[in-house]
């Protein structure tokens, strides 16, 4: 990109690009020997509206010595679902503009009234990094030229379910790759493995792991001409904030588009990058790590913030409390034991706060220890240390709660519900043989289990059935409860999910 | 602006008027910068039951986003963490790292209804300034201050053309 204080620089290398491209267009070139297409001259419209978002072609003589194709800086994907379709502005013209169009092989285009130019991807399994070469003339013959990449998306990419599968009802977890070349892929797979079994191999995630799908997109993009792989496909790099950084950059609307394509429903991403260095990001529902070993516990602390609701326990600034209530479940500002949130993790003769000493930094001792949200003082956590803190170290009890919660609460607490639940029941279409409620838990009954109740009874002898079958009664309420049995949820008695219908 | 993407037509009819269908949702591309929020474009897909839930991000720096119908009454509503944040890995006794970024692109997922008439985007607060106590964050170049309340209209992507 030239600087703008030079603007004769630009505008001789504007007049010699012109030179070439037309010296090009005698010989029969003019794009390239790559493209496929057809050259679609289209004439711009006079029509007001098109002309009045055009650049004024004021100053013709001087503005059609370097009329340019007016393409936006921002890079474009085209997915195969629909064309892409963008309209056409010329910079310097004389309003009398015609355009064409030549793309490469894993694209099909075409330039349309508007004008406008229409693109479909014909990529398959991969994406291809394709280019377009548009071209302008003018009605005093001047012509503009330029080549845009483009990235062309696959109707379909292959996604590798590690657990579970894509249509599963639960949590979907994506992980994708970036810098893995075809024979790369081991690595990728291997690091992928590593997040799994950075994941389960905590207990307490461990014992819901039935409520997770898991799956693994191998991407690689290929370069239109040779049919190589590119370098990268989603832009991702360490050293993007200081060469010594370990933030993770990557192109985040190019990643969610990739998962959007492939995984519309998916839950959270993460982003595996081809590197043996220590790094990585969050934010934004992507946790970007590199296939360092290390590097998956990154992701699970991740996972602890955008999954589970978690705020960071570490202490690294200063010592000003904050001045409002954390909305997080293992922070907080309350001293008062009934006003702690965690309350029904500490047991009655645990001092608050806790001081520091060897019983109460047993990993799982729940207690009220100061310091976390990055200050000093007036704030705190519930265990001395925890996964929050520093990636290594566990969960820790409260922390494992909200994670069995955030389970339940994003999808893993039932495989089926009938009648749906916001269906108001009319008692003249009630059936036959009576009312069949079904809530069937996603997890085992070993795991978690339906408590049923009528009118606020409960029907003890229906305890972890998935259905109750109520003959004629008239009105009615009924109740079911998902009581987690792992003994990681103490809130409410365990109850994680609670389903109601009403025959008025 | 000189460029107007007129991706949303064709979205629109590969989006086609419908009947709001259980599982059946849209993916808002969207783009924030410092003059507020843009849709990019937006995608219809079905979901397997219960996994919309899934799509709430809890966020120290969170974006709230609740969907209106023509009365302002609300239809949906959720929360993702703001786009703009960037945190870096948590390294031992030095935390995370906080970029705010001028610009980010993301995306929302709705669920399909007829009825939408718009997008209601709450206000992003200026990262470094009301979080007294977070991290010291890396301020990046042209970061606006907190974005104010802001409406898109929804119609063209849950009714398709008229």
């Amino acid at each position: 990109m030239l600087p703008n204080s030079v603007p004769w620089l630009r505008a001789l290398l504007r007049a010699c690009a012109a030179c070439l491209f037309a010296a090009l267009a005698a010989c029969g070139g003019g794009g390239g020997g790559t493209s496929t297409e057809a050259v679609t001259p289209v004439a711009t419209p006079t029509a007001p509206a098109a002309s009045a978002a055009v650049p004024p072609a004021s100053a013709a003589s001087a503005a059609t010595a370097s009329l340019q194709v007016d393409w936006p800086p921002v890079p474009f994907d085209v997915s195969p679902d629909y064309p892409f379709d963008i309209r056409l502005y010329a910079i310097g013209g004389d309003g009398k503009e015609t355009w064409a169009v030549k793309c490469s092989a894993h694209i099909s285009c075409a330039v349309e009234e508007g004008p406008k130019l229409v693109v479909t991807s014909r990529a398959e399994a991969q994406p291809v990094e394709a280019a377009i070469t548009l071209t302008v003339t003018d009605g005093q013959g001047n012509k503009g030229s330029k080549t845009v990449p483009i990235t062309a998306w696959p109707k379909s990419l292959k996604v590798t379910s590690l657990l579970g599968a894509p249509d599963r009802p639960g949590i979907h977890l994506l992980i994708l790759n970036d810098g893995f070349l075809p024979g790369d892929m081991g690595l990728f797979r291997d690091a992928a493995d590593g997040v799994l079994k950075e994941l389960f191999d905590r207990p307490e995630i461990a014992i819901h792991r039935d409520a997770w799908n898991v799956h693994v997109a191998e991407l690689v993009l290929l370069d239109d001409v040779t049919g190589q792989a590119k370098a990268s496909t989603l832009g991702a790099r360490l050293g993007c904030y200081g060469t010594l950084s370990p933030i993770i950059c990557f192109e985040e609307g190019r990643v969610k588009r990739a998962a959007l394509a492939y995984l519309p429903h998916y839950s959270s991403i993460v982003l595996i990058v081809n590197s043996t260095t220590v790094g990585g990001s969050g934010g934004s529902g992507v946790a970007a790590i590199t296939r360092q070993p290390k590097s998956a516990e990154v992701a699970v602390h991740e996972l602890g913030h955008a999954f589970a609701g978690l705020a960071d326990e570490y202490i690294n600034q200063g010592n000003t409390p904050p001045y409002q209530e954390f909305n997080s479940p293992n922070l907080t500002l309350k001293t008062d034991r009934n006003e702690i949130p965690w309350r029904h993790w500490i047991a009655p003769d645990t001092p608050l706060p806790t001081p520091v000493n060897a019983l109460t930094m047993a990993p799982n001792f729940v207690g009220l220890f100061e310091g976390g949200g990055y200050v000093s003082n007036g704030i705190y956590r519930p265990t001395y240390d925890s996964f929050m803190g520093a990636s290594s170290k566990l969960l820790g009890p409260v922390n494992a709660e909200a994670w069995a919660l955030s389970v339940y609460a994003k999808g893993g607490a039932w495989r089926r519900v009938a009648p749906a639940v916001t269906t108001t029941l009319a008692r003249s279409e009630q059936p036959a043989g009576g009312w069949l409620f079904e809530a069937q838990p996603l997890l085992g009954r070993a795991i978690a289990e339906t408590r049923w109740y009528v009118d606020g009874v409960e029907r003890t002898d229906q305890r972890g059935a998935g259905q109750l079958l109520l003959p004629a009664t008239g009105a009615v309420q009924v109740r079911v409860d998902l009581v987690d049995l792992t003994g990681l949820v103490r809130l409410d008695q365990g109850v994680v999910s609670t389903l109601k219908w009403t025959v008025p | 602006m000189k460029h107007r993407h007129h991706l949303l037509l064709g979205l629109m009819l590969a989006l086609a008027a419908g009947t709001a269908t259980a599982g059946e949702f849209v993916a808002l591309r969207m783009r924030v910068t410092a003059n507020g929020h843009e849709l990019l474009s937006a995608r219809r897909f079905q979901a397997p039951e219960g996994t919309s839930q899934g799509w709430n991000t809890h966020s120290d720096h969170p974006l709230a986003w609740q969907m209106l119908d023509g009365r302002g009454q609300v239809l949906s509503q959720g929360t993702v963490g703001d786009p703009r944040v960037l945190r870096g890995p948590l390294e031992p006794g030095g935390g995370h790292a906080i970029v705010v970024r001028p610009t980010a692109e993301y995306f929302l997922r709705v669920p399909v209804d007829a009825r939408a008439t718009d997008l209601q985007l709450q206000p992003l607060a200026r990262v470094s300034a009301a979080q007294g106590s977070r991290p010291k964050a890396l301020q990046a170049q042209g970061e606006g201050a907190g974005l104010p309340p802001q409406r898109l209209d929804l119609r063209g992507v849950m009714r398709g053309p008229q």
